[in-house]
């Protein structure tokens, strides 16, 4: 069951791997058109696939140490390789997720202002642009792992069956959490105050959509939105930390797979209540339409849900 | 630095950190929406 499982992880390694980097090719190519062209439309369009690709780097990166499993004691593989596209990856998941909250925030303001404030393109500008190298130079070492003929002439190759010691920028962060006491303690108390703060507000919005405190405009529940978006950030941050000090834990257990795709269905989900016209437009008193509706209770279960998975980690998997 | 303070001193400064990003944020929005 193990060694089906690892072998998934690296399977799904393999079909995401590409995506943040095409992505960010893709949807920073036409945030810098929007620019130029000054198209509301397009800018919306593109932070919104900027927003997309930021929540599919998560699990491209978890996915690796599922594929790192499969392959490192094969004969050829490398662990200085392995540990430098880990490292890249870590680089580059930090600039991709920073990207993704301020696209998140420029089209919150743009709900609100109806216009993005400068100050906040020039930033998604230059993190779309570092975040695209970070990107591109974690792929091209990831590729060197498995494709010798792009390796550069004389690289030093150390096979990873020859050392048992971790090597990287990512091992070196997952060893201050585990080594550092107050670290994994710290993180988890700020993890549970991110998840208050996402769910709290999650639900005050939510439940004004499906009928209750129908003398509250939607509009002013928005306003709240920032605070939700500051708790999943500070829960994507600190969860990271975790995979990062102990990942061998959450890459065989089904409950944390179960908790990755209902964080990543959720965080699209709430792009809904971010932009669209139809949750915008409840007055005070008004009834929502059917899919706004559906849409509220969908959020609902889906982050019940990864609290659900969260908390059942070391009941259902094997964590902890 | 041991585990009572150390916990205790990251969880406050991140948590104050946390809130004082989200009530700026909040402020300059309502700042800007009465179009001050």
């Amino acid at each position: 069951m193990r060694v089906s499982l690892t072998m998934d992880l690296a399977h799904i390694h393999l079909l995401l791997n590409h995506f943040p980097s095409i992505g960010f090719i893709i949807g920073g190519g036409l945030f810098l058109v929007s620019l130029v062209a000054n198209s509301d439309d397009l800018k919306r369009a593109s932070l919104t696939v900027l927003l997309g690709i930021s929540l599919i780097a998560i699990p491209t990166y978890i996915t690796g140490n599922g594929a790192q499993d499969a392959i490192e004691h094969l004969p050829g593989i490398s662990a200085s390789l392995i540990g430098a596209h880990e490292g890249a990856a870590l680089v580059a998941l930090a600039f991709m997720e920073f990207t993704g909250a301020f696209a998140w925030l420029a089209l919150w303001q743009f709900r609100r202002l109806s216009r993005i404030p400068r100050w906040n393109l020039a930033v998604i500008t230059v993190l779309t642009l570092v975040s695209l190298g970070a990107t591109i130079r974690a792929s091209n070492l990831g590729g060197e792992i498995r494709h010798s003929e792009i390796l550069a002439a004389g690289a030093a190759a150390t096979p990873a069956a020859a050392t048992s010691d971790p090597v990287g920028l990512a091992r070196t962060v997952g060893a201050f959490v585990t080594g550092t006491r107050w670290m994994w303690p710290t993180c988890e108390t700020l993890h549970f105050i991110g998840l208050t703060l996402l769910l709290g507000v999650v639900l005050l919005v939510d439940l004004r959509v499906v009928g209750v405190m129908k003398g509250v405009s939607f509009a002013s529940l928005h306003r709240l939105l920032p605070w939700a978006a500051i708790g999943f950030g500070v829960n994507v941050i600190t969860g990271m930390l975790f995979f990062t000090g102990m990942p061998v834990q959450y890459i065989h257990n089904p409950s944390f797979y179960w908790k990755m795709v209902m964080v990543l269905v959720a965080g699209l989900n709430a792009v809904y209540f971010t932009l669209f016209d139809e949750p915008w437009a409840l007055g005070p008193g008004e009834d929502a339409p059917f899919s706004a509706k559906f849409a509220a209770v969908s959020a609902m279960v889906l982050w019940i849900g990864v609290l659900y998975c969260g908390s059942m980690l070391p009941f259902l998997g094997n964590a902890f | 630095m041991s585990l009572v303070v150390g916990t205790i001193v990251w969880v406050t400064g991140a948590t104050a950190l946390v809130g004082l990003v989200a009530w700026a944020l909040d402020r300059s929005t309502a700042r800007r929406e009465r179009g001050e």
